[in-house]
């Protein structure tokens, strides 16, 4: 009879697992999807009548950028909290409970929304095309429950600096509390066009909506929710990766001051995304291409903090000459591996980002398929390989069971599969994309022109890519599964590292939250202030709302 | 906070290279005219086709090799001024292309050019561009707008 | 002060030459690609 002992106390446990499921089945049905898109964009399959390339497009999006990633998000990093802090009070627990019904209740009405296709707007859902009131109430829930989760995490790492006078707060549960309030401040704007413009104007309050001022503020937001994914994967690479291949932290206080970074130049910069639009003086796109370039250094930061971890470790096992280090890594180990492809896929996906961001550079590439290739690179394999490393040792030390050899070699397989169907598929969109190709469209000859017909091969490239990614997604859910019910007892470690350089202080600074808020405010009234005023004062006419699906 | 010798080596390298990208382009787009299609000027958009120069959409002579093209963009349709959707142009002619957009956001991206701007109610989106290369180039929509998104098009025949 | 700067040294002494080649080529990665678009850019 095996003990039963896990790391959080089984209420913990049950709430966290709670939104792993959510993010899961999202997992199964976002990745489906994907699948059906690929295909009906290589030529060669048609999908049924009533399935429409948009809609299940739309679904795609939806569930994997906006549910999979929240859910999965929220619940790590509650978990990280709960593990380093010292647990959650009851308090604490039922507010996670009230803001994962929230944030479910959000989900299910814009599912049903989007199943009746009543929302096929996709999920930057911009207007002025018109989805039904209740696909924007479910947005606008989402949104609010994730801010119940952040003031939990804000209230526990408070509750743990006033019970635990003069010591270093945890590395993970700080980490935690920048994402969230870099989250809660950005999501703002999105709650703001949600609720003030988009839900009056599909109810009929109002017959018109100020098209570029929904997009400024939905891309206010849109630019943080990448770092949102972002920031969890960074919170493993650095607090808790060491743990994994046997090593340290490199520097508490360094990667500290990379996440207070991260939080400053995360939101003042969502012009980059607006760079080939109208209405928009281009003084203040440059200014916030500048600002998007100030969040590369936090990036080049954990870059360097990374292979340093990795080398000096390497080292202590005795590695010698300039890169033997490399081979002393944990190759054979799931938790090891799926997260440093993550890491290497980051380097193409950081390089891209920052083409995407260089201003008029942006016309090669902007709103063609080359975009989807970068998400899909950041996103799908950056984040998603970090996220599926965390679930092979959390699942397990949430239901007290151990992860065997067999599941860690089908987790092997499934890193293997991800990360050739993912070069595959996103090599070819980058490709693509340089020769004019669009994203978001279903298969089309066009005016049946020779440049626009190269576009096919690239397409039939994308659909076995997306054909090896779905293998490698079934995988997944399967070894979900085992870890959630079928593994066997006992007890798994929630692992997280201790510091290299833990004699070296933290700078008290870095918990002063108000010079933080106080600059980040000033940088985004800089960023956004004029520009903001100048979109207002000069709007023309409002839009009507169009259902064109 | 300490950092490593060689960490603050490559902070600096990696600053001075994001710095060095930032030059290039911020001369590129400031210095010499390149900057990103940012029209600001408005137009009322339930009665497009009534205002300037909406009124006649297609391609006309305005100066010596220099045209200006007029396209009235609706789901799911380019009206470049004729029903065949072609527009011949002469390479090396420089043209300044003129659009918006009838109903919701769409996308006008002559593929294989920097002809990439996005069209947006109410606003007029101008982009200037010199046609360098002969060949035919299809206009497309690269911003989603709904079902008929994929099919619409239009050609560019850049002619010697 | 003499301990601060005692672990400094100690700091510094951590054999970092393959870090610092890997981040370089990282570096390398991202000039190549960038200059290759940009080109592209120049030649539209």
């Amino acid at each position: 009879m095996v003990k039963d002992e896990r790391d959080l106390t089984r209420k913990e446990s049950k709430l966290v697992m709670a939104y792993m499921y959510v993010a899961f089945i999202a997992l199964f049905i976002g990745a489906t999807c994907g699948l059906l898109q690929t295909l009906e964009r290589s030529g060669k399959f048609t999908l049924p009548s009533w399935l429409s390339y948009y809609q299940i497009l739309t679904v795609h999006g939806v569930i994997l950028g906006l549910v999979l990633t929240t859910f999965f998000i929220l619940g790590f990093m509650m978990s990280a909290q709960m593990k380093t802090t010292g647990g959650y009070n009851k308090t604490e627990l039922r507010l996670g409970w009230i803001g994962y019904w929230i944030i479910l209740a959000g989900t299910v009405m814009a599912s049903i929304m989007i199943l009746l296709n009543e929302a096929t707007v996709l999920f930057t859902f911009y207007a002025p095309l018109q989805a039904h009131a209740i696909f924007y109430i479910g947005l606008a829930l989402v949104i609010v429950g994730s801010w119940v989760i952040g003031f939990i995490i804000f209230k526990r790492h408070a509750r743990f600096r006033k019970e635990n006078p003069g010591v270093r707060t945890p590395l993970l549960s700080y980490m935690a509390v920048i994402t969230m309030l870099m989250w809660q401040i950005a999501s703002i704007g999105v709650a703001v066009t949600v609720l003030f413009q988009m839900l009056p104007w599909a109810l009929g309050w109002v017959d018109t909506i100020d098209v570029l001022l929904s997009r400024t503020l939905f891309w206010y937001f849109g630019h943080p929710l990448v770092y949102f994914w972002l920031l969890p994967a960074y919170m493993m690479w650095y607090a808790i990766m060491p743990k994994i291949i046997g090593g340290k932290i490199f520097s508490d206080s360094l990667a500290r001051f990379t996440f207070i970074l991260l939080l400053l130049f995360s939101i003042p910069v969502g012009f980059h995304h607006q760079l080939t639009e109208p209405g928009i003086d281009p003084f203040w796109k440059y200014m916030q291409v500048i600002l998007t370039f100030l969040v590369v250094i936090p990036s080049m930061m954990t870059a360097f903090s990374m292979f340093a971890t990795f080398e000096i470790r390497g080292r202590e096992l005795g590695a010698k000459g300039l890169l033997g280090w490399f081979k002393k890594m944990p190759w054979g180990d799931v938790r090891f591996l799926a997260p440093f492809i993550g890491m290497v896929f980051f380097i193409p996906g950081g390089a891209g980002g920052i083409i995407n961001a260089s201003n008029q550079m942006n016309q090669v590439i902007h709103n063609t398929i080359w975009v989807t290739g970068h998400f899909h690179l950041t996103a799908a394999t950056v984040v998603m390989l970090t996220f599926f490393g965390i679930t092979y040792w959390l699942i397990p030390s949430l239901t007290g069971r151990t992860l065997t050899p067999a599941m860690n070699k089908l987790g092997i397989w499934q890193t293997i599969f991800w990360t050739v169907g993912m070069t595959i598929m996103s090599t070819a969109m980058h490709w693509q994309g340089l020769l004019g190709g669009p994203r978001r469209s279903a298969y089309s000859s066009y005016a049946g022109n020779t440049d626009t017909a190269v576009w096919d091969a690239y397409q039939i490239a994308q659909a076995v890519g997306g054909s090896i990614l779905f293998i490698g997604m079934i995988l997944m859910i399967i070894i979900f599964v085992n870890l959630s019910f079928f593994a066997p007892k006992g007890y798994t470690a929630y692992p997280i590292a201790e510091l290299h350089d833990a004699a070296e202080e933290t700078p008290k600074v870095f918990e002063n939250w108000k010079i933080w808020i106080g600059v980040l405010v000033g940088l985004i009234l800089f960023a956004y202030t004029l520009p903001l005023i100048d979109i207002i004062q000069n709007a023309p006419p409002g839009a009507k709302g169009f259902k064109f699906w | 906070m300490n950092m490593h010798k060689y960490e603050k080596i490559w902070m600096l390298f990696g600053s001075l290279t994001l710095l060095i990208f930032l030059v290039v382009v911020g001369i590129s787009a400031f210095y010499m005219g390149n900057n990103p299609p940012s029209c600001a000027v408005t137009l009322d958009p339930e009665n497009v086709r009534e205002q300037e120069p909406f009124t006649e959409p297609g391609l006309k002579q305005i100066g010596d090799n220099e045209y200006q093209l007029t396209i009235v963009t609706s789901a799911f349709d380019f009206d470049v001024g004729n029903p065949d959707k072609v527009v011949e142009i002469p390479k090396g002619a420089t043209v300044h292309v003129v659009s918006t957009t009838t109903d919701v956001v769409h996308g006008f991206e002559i593929a294989g050019t920097n002809v990439n701007m996005m069209l947006e109610p109410g606003y007029i989106s101008t982009l200037t561009y010199t046609f360098k290369h002969a060949g035919s180039f299809t206009l497309l929509c690269n911003e989603y707008c709904g079902v008929g998104h994929h099919l619409m098009t239009a050609t560019i025949e850049v002619v010697e | 002060m003499s301990e601060k700067k005692q672990e400094k040294m100690e700091n510094e002494e951590v054999d970092l030459r393959g870090t610092f080649v890997s981040v370089m080529f990282l570096g390398g990665f991202i000039i190549a690609s960038w200059a290759g678009v940009w080109a592209l850019y120049l030649y539209r």
